[in-house]
């Protein structure tokens, strides 16, 4: 679904945001990409939806070459790939409902397919009671829902989650991941990254941890830390 | 894609939020639009008015050749054939100064009040057709030596046409260099307005691409704003000229009964080329803008 081989991204001069990153997610995984202010978890991700291409080596999504993709191929490429963004990047002029039928708008879907998508995206991700609330009048939680609602609109084969719980509070943030969690159970691609350490610990997903542009530790139902045990430990009591 | 009605009202719909909140410089693209239309406009009104006027002479150049007063029958022959062998004439026509000073009243019999002249002023003369215009002051010359000719009065429609000739040049070459500059001027002005809205709506451009959005289908609303902006120009312009044509036709016609003025005719071509180039522009000013754009957000 996903492969880097031995990808290296630069931007201008200094060091590689990336370097040498060779990796693979598999079709319905779960990952996350963890790794302090800096470490390349956006480049990498960006690199899933060709909004950056790779200096050397080569990644491939859904099958296809990004270095060899023209152009004009771009858009029906990102129509396979849902997008998260840290600050939800709703449009604040439109309510819920129209920001979500704003993502099948944009692709020139019918009005029958929005009619019919928007209201099961939004029963996805729990707001449908919030359809024609504008974005401002939402808590962070519901936005980013609202987001992912709208990343998920057109059945995409992958969601990429660039720090969704960044501004919220832990409760909040495990909603969200909760969220996420439950459109990787009906099949999709999950690639999120994060630096909050207590949702990676608890979810026991797979962990890329990357520092300064290469990728330090690659493991599966991890924390953040790679110590198991402890972690899930202390975690118990926030639980429930 | 197949484009349907509900797309369409997607576009309309994005076109007015941008020209919304683009409100002052909607306001100076389409006064920029309005005043290089109103120039261009202008200048099609005066081509159209000089060309006809210019056709008109042309049709109408012939040598008026007088003849001295008393001239005998046999002189009159005499000229005549003389005249008839002078190379490029076409024809020659003899009127009698009772034949035209009937036309002539009868032409002029509203606007001036020939029962001041007491007696026929006129002399007896004819009319010289020559084949090319360009001809007419070579044989006018020719004629002048022909004996019996009142020379001093020789006359023909060559200088008046020259001026309208050199006028509408001119007015090409004025008019031509103002359109040209205002143009340029009007595409800039459209195109930074639709460079501000893009920049206004860079987020959302940005997601536009990023949900999969082509580029074609990123541009619509933006390149409509443009052509909003030509139509709206044009439309203007095209009210402003109307009125202040019909006016001056008006005045003209009451001040100067002979000059030949386009009317309605001339007022729907102008809106054609109006509409035409306020459209133009539009796209034009758009597309630019859009291009270096979208070009600036292709990863590198
Ligand atoms: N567009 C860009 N231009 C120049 N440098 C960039 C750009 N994007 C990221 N970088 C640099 O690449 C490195 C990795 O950035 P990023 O992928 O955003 O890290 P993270 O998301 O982990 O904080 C940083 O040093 C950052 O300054
Ligand atoms: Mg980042």
């Amino acid at each position: 679904m996903i492969e880097f081989y031995d990808v290296t991204v630069m931007f201008g001069g200094g060091p590689p945001a990336l370097e040498s990153v060779s990796l693979r997610v598999a079709a319905g995984e779960f990952a996350f990409v963890v790794g302090p202010t800096g470490a390349g978890k956006s480049t990498l991700l960006r690199l899933i939806y060709r909004d950056v291409l790779p200096t050397r080596g080569c990644v491939r999504v859904l099958g296809r070459d990004m270095a060899q993709m023209s152009p004009r191929e771009v858009p029906h490429l990102r129509r396979h790939i849902g997008v998260v963004f840290q600050d939800a990047s709703l449009l604040p002029r439109k309510t819920v409902w129209e920001n979500v039928a704003f993502a099948l708008q944009v692709i020139g879907a019918s009005r029958a397919t929005i009619l019919r998508e928007v209201p099961r995206a939004l029963s996805v991700v729990g707001l449908s009671d919030k359809a024609y609330a504008y974005p401002e009048t939402l808590s962070g939680g519901e936005q980013q829902r609202a987001c992912i609602a709208r990343a998920i609109v057109n059945h995409p084969s992958i969601v990429v989650a660039d720090e969704p719980t960044g501004n919220l509070d832990p409760a909040t943030s495990w909603d969200v991941m909760q969220v996420l969690r439950h459109v990787n159970a009906h099949g999709t691609t999950v690639v999120v990254a994060t630096h909050d350490r207590e949702v990676v610990d608890r979810m026991r997903k797979r962990v890329i941890v990357l520092d300064k542009g290469r990728v330090a530790r690659d493991a599966e139902d991890s924390d953040y830390e790679g110590v198991a045990a402890s972690s899930g430990v202390f975690l118990e009591g926030d639980l429930h | 894609m197949k484009v349907s009605p509900h797309h369409l009202e997607f576009f309309l719909r994005e076109t007015f939020i941008n020209i919304r909140r683009n409100g002052m410089m909607s306001v100076a693209a389409v006064s920029t639009v309005l005043i290089g239309l109103c120039l261009l406009g202008a200048m099609y009104l005066a081509t159209v008015n000089l060309n006809l006027w210019a056709g008109q002479l042309a049709q109408q150049v012939e040598i008026y050749v007088p003849l001295q007063d008393g001239l005998s029958a046999q002189d009159l022959q005499a000229a005549r054939q003389r005249i008839e062998q002078l190379p490029g004439v076409e024809s020659v026509q003899f009127v009698s100064r009772h034949q035209e000073w009937q036309e002539l009243q009868q032409q002029l019999g509203r606007q001036m009040d020939l029962a001041d002249f007491e007696s026929n002023p006129l002399s007896d003369s004819f009319d010289v057709r020559v084949a090319s215009p360009e001809q007419v002051p070579a044989t006018a010359a020719l004629i002048k030596q022909i004996h019996g000719v009142d020379k001093e009065h020789v006359d023909f429609g060559g200088p008046l046409m020259n001026k309208v000739l050199a006028l509408r040049r001119v007015v090409w070459l004025v008019g031509g260099a103002a359109v040209i500059l205002l143009g340029l001027a009007t595409l800039l002005i459209v195109g930074n307005t639709i460079r501000l809205t893009v920049l206004a709506r860079q987020r959302e451009i940005r997601l536009m691409q990023l949900l999969g959005a082509t580029d074609a289908f990123i541009c619509v609303p933006f390149v409509l704003e443009g052509v909003f902006h030509g139509v709206v120009g044009a439309a203007l312009a095209g009210a402003v000229l109307t009125a202040s044509y019909q006016a001056l036709v008006r005045w003209l016609s009451a001040s100067l009964p002979f000059l030949p003025l386009a009317h309605a005719e001339g007022l729907k071509g102008l809106w054609v080329l109006l509409l035409f180039a306020g459209v133009a522009f539009g796209l034009a000013g758009s597309v630019i803008s859009l291009r270096r754009f979208l070009a600036v957000c292709e990863p590198s």
